[in-house]
Formats: C-alpha cells, sequence, structure tokens
C-alpha cells in the first residue's frame, strides 16, 4: 500500500485525536524507524493493522472507520492533488472516470500495482452502478471515498452495498444515488 | 508538562511539513519523468517506424543496383523460351493437318489406303522423326526456361517484400542460397566458392537475413572490381556449437582502419555521391543483432575483407507454442 494512504491515516488519527494517539498506534503497529512518505510502498497489514486500532479506540466498526477514513482521504488527497480534479466537471464524471482517468493519473505518480478495478456504468443522470474488486477489499472505504467526492461537489448520495466480497462475493456492487444539495433529500 | 507537549506537537509539524514539500517535489519531478519517458516512448517508436522505412528504402535502392542484373537474368531463358514457342508455331500446321486427317478417318471420311497415301505426304513435308524429338526438346526447353525465370522472381519478390518482422523457425541455408541466386549475374565474372554446411533451423526472420547476404555478397563484388588479379569471394556457412557462422570473404581492395571504425554508422559510404544510401551495413548490422548475433571484421586494405556473422542457434519461444 502506497504511503500516502498511510498518510491520510496519519492526519486523520492527529486532527481527530491527539499526536500521541498515532504514537501509540505507530508503535504497537509499526516498526520502531517507520516514517511514512507518500511515494513508498509499505505492508498492507500494517494500514489493516492501524485502521483496526482505530476502531478499538474509538469503539466503532471497522467498516465505520473505513467509511470515514475514505471520506478524509478524499479531501486529503484533494488537497494534494487537486488538479486531477479539474479534468471532471462533476460528480457523475468523476465517478466514471475513475478507472481511466485517477488510476491513469496515479500510475503517473506511483507505481502501484494493486489498484482496485473500479467499472461503472451509468444508469441514468442520478443512478451509477459500481463494481468494485480488490484483493485487499477496502470496499467501505471506496463508500468514504464516493462520499467525500459527494461532499466535495455539493450532492446528497446514497449507497447501496447490493453485494460485498466481504460476503464471498467476487466483486461488490454498489448502487449509487445522487442529487444536488439544493434538491433535497434522495428519494430512492 | 503542556508545554513540552506543544514543543513537541511544532516540531511533529515541522517535520510533517518537510515531508509534505519534499514529496512535493518528488511528484513533480516524477511527473516530469513520466512525462519525458513518455515523450521517448513515442520517439522510439517514430524511430522504429523510421527504420523500417529506411530499411525498404535501402532494398529497394540494392534492388536498382541488381535490376540491371537480374533483367539479364529474366532474359536469357526469356529468349529461348520464346525462340521455342516460335519454332513450335512452325510445326503447328503440321500437327493441325494430322489431327485433320484423324478426324477424317474417325468419320469414315478416309480409307485406310487414302489414310496412307496423306499420311506418306505429310512425312515428306514434315519429317514425323524430327516433330517427335524436336517437340519434346521444344517444350522441355521452354518449361525449364519458365521454371527459371519463376525462381529468379520469386528471389526477388522475397528479397523486395517489406521486411515483416515475422520471426519463425526457419533454414538460414535458403536465405542464403537465395541471395546467390539473386545475384547470380553480379558474381558471374567472379569466382564464388561456397562451401555451406547443413546448419540446424533457428528462430530467425528469413526475409531480413536475405538482405544481410545480398547487402554483404554485393559489397564484397564490389570491392573487387577494378582487381587486377581474378576476382574471388568465399562463403561459408556453418555450425559451431550452439552458433551458425556465416563468413564472407573477398580478395578485394580491402578496408582502411577509418572505414571499419565507421562502417556500421547510418549514412556512412564509401562509394561516391549518389551511389549507395550508406545505410546496407547499418541495416546488416541492425539485423544481426536483432538475432542476438555479432558481427565481426578483419580486412587489409590491398588484400581483401572477412566479414564474419555469428548467429546463436534460437528456440521458438515458448509463448508462441
Amino acid at each position: 500500500m502506497k504511503g500516502i494512504i498511510f498518510r491520510g491515516l496519519e492526519e486523520l488519527v492527529v486532527k481527530t485525536h491527539d499526536i500521541t494517539v498515532w504514537e501509540k498506534l505507530m508503535e504497537k503497529h509499526a516498526p520502531a524507524e517507520r516514517v511514512y512518505v507518500s511515494a513508498k510502498n509499505y505492508p498492507d497489514d500494517e494500514l489493516f493493522a492501524l485502521a483496526q486500532e482505530v476502531a478499538v479506540v474509538v469503539d466503532k466498526p471497522l467498516s465505520d472507520i473505513l467509511r470515514t477514513f475514505g471520506e478524509f482521504l478524499f479531501a486529503y488527497l484533494t488537497q494534494k492533488h487537486g488538479e486531477i480534479l479539474v479534468q471532471f466537471e462533476d460528480f457523475s464524471s468523476l465517478i466514471m472516470g475513475i478507472d481511466t482517468v485517477i488510476h491513469a493519473e496515479v500510475a503517473k505518480l506511483y507505481h502501484e500495482p494493486n489498484l482496485p478495478q473500479i467499472h461503472c456504468e451509468k444508469i441514468d443522470e442520478r443512478n451509477i452502478l459500481m463494481f468494485y474488486r480488490s484483493n485487499r477489499k477496502l470496499c467501505f472505504c471506496a463508500e468514504g471515498l464516493i462520499n467525500g467526492a459527494a461532499s466535495y461537489y455539493q450532492m446528497n448520495i446514497s449507497i447501496d452495498h447490493q453485494k460485498c466480497m466481504h460476503e464471498g462475493e467476487q466483486e461488490c456492487t454498489l448502487l449509487l444515488t445522487f442529487e444536488e444539495k439544493e434538491h433535497g433529500k434522495i428519494n430512492r | 508538562m503542556e508545554k513540552s507537549t506543544d514543543e513537541y506537537y511544532r516540531a511533529y509539524l515541522r517535520e510533517k511539513q518537510a515531508r509534505d514539500e519534499l514529496e512535493h517535489i518528488l511528484e513533480e519531478k516524477t511527473r516530469e519523468l513520466y512525462q519525458s519517458n513518455k515523450a521517448l516512448e513515442e520517439k522510439v517508436v517514430q524511430l522504429q517506424n523510421q527504420q523500417a522505412v529506411l530499411m525498404q528504402t535501402e532494398k529497394m535502392a540494392t534492388l536498382g543496383t541488381l535490376s540491371a542484373g537480374v533483367a539479364h537474368e529474366i532474359n536469357n531463358p526469356l529468349a529461348y523460351v520464346m525462340s521455342n514457342l516460335e519454332s513450335l508455331n512452325y510445326v503447328k500446321p503440321a500437327i493441325n493437318e494430322l489431327l485433320v486427317i484423324a478426324k477424317n478417318v474417325l468419320d469414315g471420311k478416309l480409307s485406310p489406303e487414302e489414310l496412307k497415301v496423306e499420311l506418306h505426304r505429310l512425312n515428306q513435308q514434315q519429317s514425323f522423326d524430327f516433330l517427335l524429338s524436336d517437340i519434346d526438346e521444344l517444350l522441355d526447353d521452354a518449361q525449364e526456361g519458365l521454371k527459371r525465370i519463376g525462381a529468379i522472381v520469386k528471389n526477388l519478390l522475397s528479397f523486395a517484400r517489406p521486411k515483416n518482422n515475422l520471426l519463425a523457425m526457419g533454414d538460414i541455408r535458403e536465405s542464403l542460397e537465395s541471395a546467390i541466386k539473386l545475384l547470380h549475374n553480379q558474381l558471374k565474372s567472379t569466382h564464388l566458392i561456397c562451401h555451406i554446411q547443413p546448419i540446424p533451423l533457428s528462430y530467425c526472420n528469413l526475409a531480413a537475413l536475405n538482405q544481410v547476404f545480398v547487402n554483404l555478397l554485393l559489397n564484397a563484388q564490389q570491392a573487387c572490381e577494378g582487381n587486377a588479379q581474378k576476382a574471388e569471394i568465399v562463403v561459408e556457412l556453418y555450425r559451431e556449437q550452439d552458433n551458425i557462422y556465416l563468413s564472407v570473404e573477398d580478395n578485394g581492395c580491402g578496408m582502411s582502419e577509418q572505414t571499419i571504425a565507421h562502417i556500421f554508422e547510418p549514412f556512412f559510404t564509401t562509394k561516391p555521391v549518389g551511389q549507395g544510401t550508406g545505410m546496407g551495413m547499418a541495416i546488416v548490422y541492425g539485423i544481426i543483432i536483432e538475432h542476438q548475433g555479432l558481427i565481426t571484421i578483419k580486412s587489409t586494405q590491398g588484400s581483401g575483407s572477412k566479414i564474419l556473422c555469428e548467429l546463436p542457434i534460437l528456440t521458438e519461444p515458448l509463448s508462441n507454442l
């Protein structure tokens, strides 16, 4: 897993809790000399252990922690690589461009052989069906990232996680239903 | 205690900012590197395309050199094929008449006695013995001549066809023999000695190697032009351990050290302006390297040159099977 993801988690923990909480997590789950650098690779298990520990500290299920982290991560990545978003005119085009644009940009900066496979089908102006497949099974984090993107574009969103790899499926199926915030609450 | 925590936090923020700045620099450099790499990849593709065009141009230029000889090679058999066909035209009336007689016999229009008379008359006009031996000879020779023309055209086509980068298991000997046949006219005033041994099949591009052999043989022949002594070219093809060796040795003018140093450079030529593209040996070198081989030159000015190509015997990659 790329260091930028660890750095996002570090930022989230330091902002929402304290530097000492992060230090404790690091002491427990990372090698003594560890300093996360965005472009470097670190073991996936290290991220999972840190996230698991955060779930214990805040007493919430891991899936919720990953959603929260995903949402925060979107804002963190936007702050670092805002120029990528210029290519999208709205939320819908961003979601449809995850594989072709965002992952292509990721490949330019980081050599990441384990990017998730994301395929999207636009059903209509308000609905997109997303298929997510990854050995890491970070679909809840993906949900958080989608929420983060919706928030960035001032959209109300609802995610129906219809099929999940955690339940033995080959891939996750997520139905995204969205509309601009001024239209009020989403009626599904 | 609180003060020290504050100081610790400030130090953390400073360290984080340092990381951010360094990462920003790294990302900018990575992006630049990515873009430069992409531009380089595009250039490589462009160069590969240009190289293919250059190779074909050089081939066409060589074809220009060969054309007079090839025309002569075709002209000889063509002349006797035409002459034989003309001779066959002379015997055509006799055969026609024979057929008419045969038809009349079948239709009952001629009695056996009349048939005998007619045949005697015809035999006196055109000896049947002569016809029997001559027609066979005329047809056999014409057929042989057309086969020769066919072989020349086939060799010419296999040389002129654009290199299709098709690598396959092939017999390099075939490619060499085709080149020698193609250059038959160019080499006829040269004493050509061939020591061609059977060699195993190798994973290669026969069309490309054909171009190598044509270029090497033409260079050798041109090096011998204007020689006081009888021009001699020795071609050897043999296998030694895991390699196939091809050498072309001539007793021509030889090369200077400076020529040897630059011989594989594109557009380097010792020929007068307008003759030769200067790409011949550069292409030979490229093709030999493509076949994971080596090429070495031994030359003495005034005595001659020997070009040795060492080609490893390659097997078809497993991914192709």
